[in-house]
């Protein structure tokens, strides 16, 4: 009989395991040294990954096993508090449906098909499909997607190494649009806002209460309970508005809104001349912007009472320089949204609240101190991991999306970031060029870019798509390879500068060992896979302590001192405001030389020609029967990153669509009822949330979720892709533009 | 070491519901062998297993048909039938919980302990199986029942519905005879 | 004089985000789909655009007149010394008298213990070693306090002094030891 040799072969030939398929994994030991595994309870300092905020954490680690997430009490910016999503990291590291191996398509794409394989056999797959599409192509043929974090830089090496210049973060369908006025205005995106000082806060669509930041949170109640007013630009009545006076302004006026403001405090002379005089240039060719730009003007704009706009302007100048106006987060919602962020920096300037409470400040990373004699000492600079390397080979063409070219539009677009949006585009239309291979680490284009058909359109166009990530996304789901990232529970990264007022820097450490085997940290997978692309040079480090020594050598700081206490600050430095004792003091933000702030932009007006200043667009607003369409946050879920996360989903599996009830009674719409909502060629089901918290020409709903991966099996198939409804556009700074859809809604 | 058809048994099982194999599946046909050799009543799950043999030889299409079904089945994204106790055992839904803190422990008391390769986690439903396959060899009878009742019955109580009344081929015929074997 | 551990909540800082949901949930090893604690919103409420909404923590009230602790016959529901409400798990037999006399809606059966559960104050696994229950430890908004109001000195007592507090449900005569400050709350 066959099977007598097949399995006993195996049961009595080996010795004490098992050596037969998948087998073996069991072993015989001695039990003095299963005693010596005993390990009893203990705290473990990192950084929290939920979201990107990357807030201290302390993992209570029992029996090698994660019982709770809690803040870390020694981190004064949190006071030792994390989110829901902080706390809820646990489920995430132990969901039984994370991406255990490395797996490649074997059916159609779409479909669902994958076998498992060694890391070799998925790094070789990778390997000789980059080298074909680099043959055939060049390696600009091959872009790069990832979310910004500490570790997407060994992602971005692989692009370095093999000279393609298409590397893209998810920000343009974010952030993007305030970095472009920060670099724009200050020469440098690292500006921060001191909330908690603050004596009155505007906010227009910034959800600090939904999309929550813990310190920022923190700041901003303190600034409240102190009587600071804070005053919530927002079509919906948001959390964050119920804390302040909502002002429900129509959809994409928000900067009629702050030119009128303008236009009040020059004539009212409330602003700062000393700190335009002394630290900004252009201001004349803001005042001549403005000059028409009335109360009147702006309440037909924006809808809002003129009354109201003088008030809140009065009020509002009344306090400075302790005051500000924020300048935004997720900020993509209309072409230009960039001038809008501009003109909220260029009213800051105009209360003088650069570097003093309650104002914005440049963040004060070891760096930034070293020109100031009284705070140099309190911190030295780390350095760089990554050791020796030999020179990258230059791109033979220019990015997609041109970004970064002096004297061309491209200026606008931040180079590090990329418009993202133009990677279908050019897998679809081969203009400039056709890119031909997509790698995507920890980014999900699908439900995070718009027009998710188009991009999964785009996907069968392309020779090799690649997905790394913690969970079977939408995106993976498409890919011919999908690589099993470890999660930040169980990973080292780079240094985390999380600077503010004083230096900081964070730590993110494995808390405990990895809990499926054969998932790897980012960095490993990237040095392994360009080992094997014969470009291993480019990584010369051992692993992530050697590099993470190499970074903290020149700031003196031990790394075991970070590994104790998860994050290092000045002990005795008190926040540095560069005019906090003297209003004429030098405070040029870091990177701008000649230390002015530029309210009138060369750049800009060298690349768009009467783009200098900000210039109000006239947007359409919805028809009859028609409804702006607006997304955004909430305070149970990052993005698109968390909607599959066990207890995060148990909270809340579903999103709604946000209908005001005067015209939802309109179209005989109840709350409960199930819709249909159109946009142009594109249908979504869904359920109306009838309600009074929403101007009645708009429609809202939380971003990420209505999951087209079975792969996310909790999160699958419900609610609403908002994603899905909103064209792929590319705004004038490189953002997504997701405000601009205007939808039909139907019951059904 | 006297040769023992339990320990074959349970060895049988272990491979199958391991990761797919070579070594394994292109021998799937001496394990439906066995299985009805020593297992009675097995008829229906037998005939879908022979049909499935002969639609698909030995080699990739075989293999990538069973690696079709057991990622969503087992190990990635939609999971149907979590393959960890403590999943079922443990409260929470989560693998890692007391349920394999238990098995663990047990194994250790028999003088084993998850190797440092070890690609799974230790209450997988198929390293339970191995344990018990190596109980069977080494003769610890014992051990053997003590550890099938207190933690391998309860943990087929739950999940071999879910593999067997799912769709997908060989693991739940699979799932059907072990359960008229463990279970019946 | 003896203590009385008692929460405050400031619902003007609570901005709904759950952290204390989900904390307490892992501190306290809550089954899936079950809570001891949940921060629900209240309204919105109004007309657009004059509209209120804010959230209020729901829990264990931890009552002096307890009435729980009064209806369970097996003296599984019990006072401690400093006047927390706990359920002996080993003495609990499930007979659901308490669920039904609070007016709370508080109390729900662990589906892992079999036994009637509740927030504890975290008083066995926190409170003991000094620190505050989970929920408070971790809330974002810094609406929660805890601590001994017998204690003038405490940060719970000083709030109780400077502000007007409300209880839930005081008709019933319960008198709860988690207080509602209104203070500030649009």
């Amino acid at each position: 009989m066959r099977r007598r040799q097949f399995l006993k072969g195996a049961l009595y030939g080996t010795g004490s395991m098992i050596a037969l398929g998948g087998c073996g994994s069991l072993t015989k030991v001695d039990q003095k040294t299963l005693a010596a595994n005993q390990i009893a309870e203990k705290t473990v300092y990192s950084t929290c990954e939920m979201c990107t905020s990357r807030c201290t954490m302390a993992a209570k680690v029992r029996d090698g096993k994660v019982i709770k997430i809690e803040g870390n009490p020694n981190d004064s910016s949190t006071a030792g508090t994390v989110c829901a999503r902080g706390s809820a990291g646990v489920s995430l590291l132990y969901d039984p449906q994370r991406i255990k191996k490395p797996m490649i398509r074997t059916g159609e794409r779409g479909t669902g098909k994958f076998k498992e394989v060694s890391w070799d056999e998925a790094y070789t797959f990778i390997a000789d499909k980059v080298t074909q599409i680099q043959q055939n192509y060049g390696p600009e043929a091959i872009a790069f997607a990832s979310r910004i974090n500490p570790q997407d830089a060994f992602f971005r090496q692989i692009a370095k190494a093999i000279g393609s210049p298409n590397t893209f973060s998810h920000e343009a369908t974010c952030p993007m649009t305030k970095t472009t006025a920060l670099e724009m205005t200050f020469g440098n995106p690292w500006i921060a806002a001191d909330y908690g000082n603050a004596k009155y806060i505007i906010t227009s669509g910034r959800n600090f209460f939904e999309g929550i930041h813990v310190s920022m949170v923190k700041g901003v109640m303190k600034a409240v309970q102190n009587g600071a007013k804070l005053v919530v630009l927002d079509p919906r009545f948001s959390v964050t508005a119920a804390k302040g006076e909502w002002v429900p302004i129509k959809g994409a006026t928000d900067l009629a809104f702050f030119m009128a403001m303008a236009n009040i405090m020059i004539k009212e002379n409330l602003y700062d001349k000393d700190f335009i005089e002394n630290y900004t240039e252009g201001f004349d060719k803001w005042v001549e912007a403005v000059k028409d730009k009335t109360p009147e003007w702006a309440e037909k704009e924006t809808g809002i009472p003129k009354e109201k706009i003088i008030e809140i302007t009065r009020d509002f100048a009344a306090k400075r320089p302790n005051a500000l106006v924020e300048f935004g987060w997720r900020t993509p919602w209309t072409p230009n949204d960039y001038q809008c962020r501009r003109a909220i920096l260029i009213i800051n300037l105009m209360m003088g609240n650069w570097e003093v409470p309650g104002g914005y400040y440049q963040k004060k990373g070891a760096g930034v101190l070293q020109p100031f004699p009284d705070q140099a000492g309190y911190a030295k600079p780390t350095g760089g991991g990554y050791g020796p390397m030999p020179p990258a080979p230059k791109p033979s063409k220019g990015r997609i999306d041109g970004a970064g070219v002096k004297g061309t539009p491209g200026i606008l677009i931040p180079v590090a970031d990329g418009a993202v949006g133009q990677i279908p585009e050019s897998i679809l239309t081969e203009k400039p060029y056709a890119i031909k291979g997509w790698l995507v680490h920890r980014f999900n284009p699908v439900i995070s870019m718009t027009e998710s058909e188009r991009i999964i359109e785009s996907f069968k166009k392309l020779d090799l798509l690649v997905t790394c990530d913690v969970y079977m996304t939408d995106t993976a789901y498409y890919s011919d390879v999908v690589l099993p990232e470890c999660t930040y529970l169980e990973r080292y990264e780079p240094i985390i500068d999380q600077s503010g007022l004083i230096p900081k820097i964070q730590l993110r450490q494995p808390v405990v060992p990895l809990v499926y085997p054969d998932t790897k940290p980012a960095w490993l997978i990237y040095k392994e896979l360009g080992q094997k692309m014969g470009i291993g040079d480019f990584f010369s480090f051992k692993d992530m302590e050697e590099f993470l020594e190499r970074q903290l050598k020149p700031s003196g700081i031990a790394f075991d001192q970070m590994k104790e206490k998860g994050f290092w600050s000045p002990a005795d430095m008190k926040p540095f405001y560069m005019r906090g004792k003297d209003p004429k003091a030098p405070a040029a933000p870091s990177l701008n030389e000649k230390g002015k702030m530029h309210i009138f932009s060369h750049e800009i007006e060298e690349a768009i020609p009467g783009q200098g200043i900000p210039v109000y667009t006239k947007y359409p607003q919805p028809g009859e029967g028609e409804f702006r369409f607006v997304q955004g946050k909430v305070a149970v879920h990052t993005n698109a990153g968390t909607h599959n996360v066990p207890v995060l989903n148990e909270l809340m599996p579903t999103n709604s669509l946000w209908i005001n009830s005067v015209s939802a009674t309109k179209l005989g719409i109840k709350d409960g009822d199930n819709i249909v909502i159109t946009a142009g060629k594109y249908e979504h089901k869904g359920v109306a949330k009838v309600t009074e918290a929403i101007r009645p020409d708009t429609v809202f709903c939380y971003h990420g979720f209505g999951r087209i991966s079975p792969g996310l099996k909790r999160a699958y198939g419900k609610g609403i892709n908002d994603n899905k409804l909103i064209p792929n556009a590319i705004g004038e700074s490189g953002n997504v533009v997701t405000s601009m859809t205007f939808v039909k809604i139907r019951k059904v | 070491m006297k040769e023992s058809t339990t320990a074959e048994l349970y060895l049988s099982f272990a491979t199958i519901f391991h990761r797919p194999h070579p070594e394994v599946v292109n021998h799937l046909e001496e394990l439906i062998e066995l299985w009805e050799e020593e297992i009675p009543d097995i008829m229906e799950p037998l005939a879908a297993l022979k049909k499935f043999c002969q639609i698909y030889a030995p080699g990739e299409t075989r293999i990538n048909t069973l690696w079709e079904h057991y990622i969503p089945l087992f190990e990635t994204g939609s999971v149907e039938a979590p393959p960890f106790a403590s999943i079922y055992l443990s409260g929470d839904g989560l693998v890692l919980g007391t349920e394999t803190i238990a098995v663990q422990t047990f194994y250790n008391s028999a003088g084993y302990a998850m190797g440092e390769k070890a690609e799974q986690l230790p209450d997988h439903l198929a390293i339970e199986l191995e344990f018990l396959a190596l109980l069977a060899r080494d003769g610890e009878e014992v051990l053997l029942e003590n550890f099938r009742q207190k933690h391998l019955i309860p943990f087929l109580t739950k999940i071999l519905p879910r593999i067997k009344n799912g769709s997908r081929p060989v693991y739940s015929s699979v799932a059907q005879i072990l359960q008229s074997w463990q279970l019946g | 004089m003896a203590k009385q551990y008692a929460m405050i909540v400031q619902v003007a800082k609570c901005i709904g985000c759950q952290a204390c949901t989900v904390a307490c949930k892992f501190q306290n090893e809550v089954p899936d789909g079950q809570y001891r604690t949940k921060t629900p919103a209240i309204g919105p409420k109004g007309t657009y655009p004059n509209l209120s909404l804010f959230f209020e923590k729901e829990a264990c009230q931890m009552c002096k007149n307890a009435p729980c602790v009064k209806v369970c016959p097996t003296r599984a529901s019990y006072k401690n010394e400093d006047g927390v409400v706990l359920v002996d798990v080993d003495k609990c037999v499930g007979c659901k008298y308490c669920m039904t006399a609070c007016p709370y809606d508080a109390r729900f059966t662990n589906a892992k213990t079999g036994a009637v559960d509740k927030c504890s104050f975290c008083y066995e696994i926190r409170v003991g070693n000094g620190q505050k229950p989970a929920c408070v430890s971790t809330c974002v908004g810094g609406a929660l306090e805890f601590g001994n109001i017998n204690d003038s000195n405490s940060d719970a007592a000083k709030l109780l002094a400077k502000y007007k507090a409300q209880v839930r449900k005081p008709e019933f005569g319960t008198i709860p030891n988690v207080y509602y400050i209104y203070e500030g709350v649009k």
